[in-house]
């Protein structure tokens, strides 16, 4: 296909662009663009789009912009959360890991003193159960595994 | 972990830059020179009102949160428009069809572009039968005003690229025109 345009379109162009088309242009271009197919139908096009787009900014129903305005600053403030967050879940996830890393050093480390460790495990637990009942022991532990089981649920909620 | 009350918008830090690039009356103002001009935009290039309010919208907030400076209400308003061409061709994306240029004219007929607001005159008819992409150029090119550097950013299509197609389309819409004043 031919690009092949006439040589006065960009000044005709122009003319259109900045709304001197056609009474603010001069006879010679007018009477040009009555001779030339290609400049007629820039100005033809161009006349009606133009008209169009006048037709059809009257008929626009806007939204006000204070809906607009609100939307916006919501999503941003959401992506604010979001961008200060994130560091503070890698943070998370790496105390996690350091915590759990320290735990099994120390158990590993403690390891040759296990028998100790279940002669005195087994006597503070015979002492509390002979103390107060096996029903305390028994409730804290169900309120210990209840609270881990939340910490679990907030740390991965995000996710 | 949920810091929403741990760390209210208040407490946030500065960096977070909550603060959008208009004050409200800055965006009022603005919005009212450009909101009919993006809309008349989207719904001829859509032919879908509904469509083309929702994208107006969307375009709206975009701008608003966008990390991106413009100085100056003219190249505000172009980057509004990029902003919306690029909704409007992930819009033309997300159903099974992967390119725009390949779906057939039919399918975007534009059919609540105004009917009957322009029966009078045979550009309106022509252009609904015009392809998405043409719709575009076209309406940026003759409605807008812009030239084939502006449609290039506004399109992300290169400048020897614009020429080409605006050329045809307006041929294209010309001949559309003369056969139905025929």
């Amino acid at each position: 296909m031919s690009l092949m345009k006439c040589v006065r379109e960009e000044e005709v162009r122009e003319l259109l662009r900045q709304g001197h088309w056609p009474e603010a242009s001069s006879a010679e271009v007018r009477s040009h663009v009555d001779g030339c197919r290609e400049c007629a139908e820039l100005v033809r096009l161009t006349v009606g789009f133009r008209s169009l787009r006048q037709a059809e900014l009257k008929e626009a129903k806007l939204v006000p912009p204070g809906l607009i305005w609100w939307r916006a600053q919501l999503r941003r403030r959401r992506e604010a959360m979001e961008s200060v967050s994130r560091p503070m879940w890698r943070v998370q996830i790496f105390a996690v890991g350091v915590s759990l890393l320290v735990a099994v050093g120390f158990l590993v480390w403690r390891a040759e003193q296990a028998g100790g460790w279940r002669a005195w495990l087994g006597g503070s637990l015979s002492a509390i159960t002979a103390g107060l009942g096996v029903l305390p022991l028994v409730m804290a532990g169900i309120a210990l595994v209840l609270l881990g089981g939340l910490v679990v649920w907030l740390t991965f909620e995000r996710e | 972990m949920t810091w929403d009350h741990v760390l209210t918008p208040a407490k946030l830090p500065e960096a977070a830059a909550t603060e959008l690039p208009m004050d409200n009356d800055a965006f009022t103002g603005f919005y009212e020179r450009s909101a009919r001009p993006l809309w008349a935009y989207l719904l001829r290039v859509s032919g879908n009102q509904a469509l083309a309010e929702d994208l107006m919208q969307e375009s709206f907030v975009r701008f608003l949160c966008a990390s991106t400076r413009v100085e100056g209400e003219v190249e505000a308003r172009r980057y509004l428009f990029r902003v919306a061409t690029n909704l409007l061709r992930d819009h033309w994306r997300r159903p099974a069809t992967s390119c725009i240029d390949d779906l057939p004219e039919a399918m975007f007929a534009s059919t609540e572009a105004g009917d009957g607001m322009e029966s009078q005159a045979l550009l309106g008819p022509a252009l609904a039968l015009m392809r998405p992409r043409e719709r575009q150029l076209l309406w940026l090119a003759h409605a807008e005003g812009y030239t084939h550097r502006e449609i290039a950013e506004v399109t992300g299509l290169g400048v020897a690229s614009i020429r080409l197609l605006l050329f045809r389309a307006r041929r294209k819409i010309a001949r559309l025109m003369q056969e139905a004043s025929a």
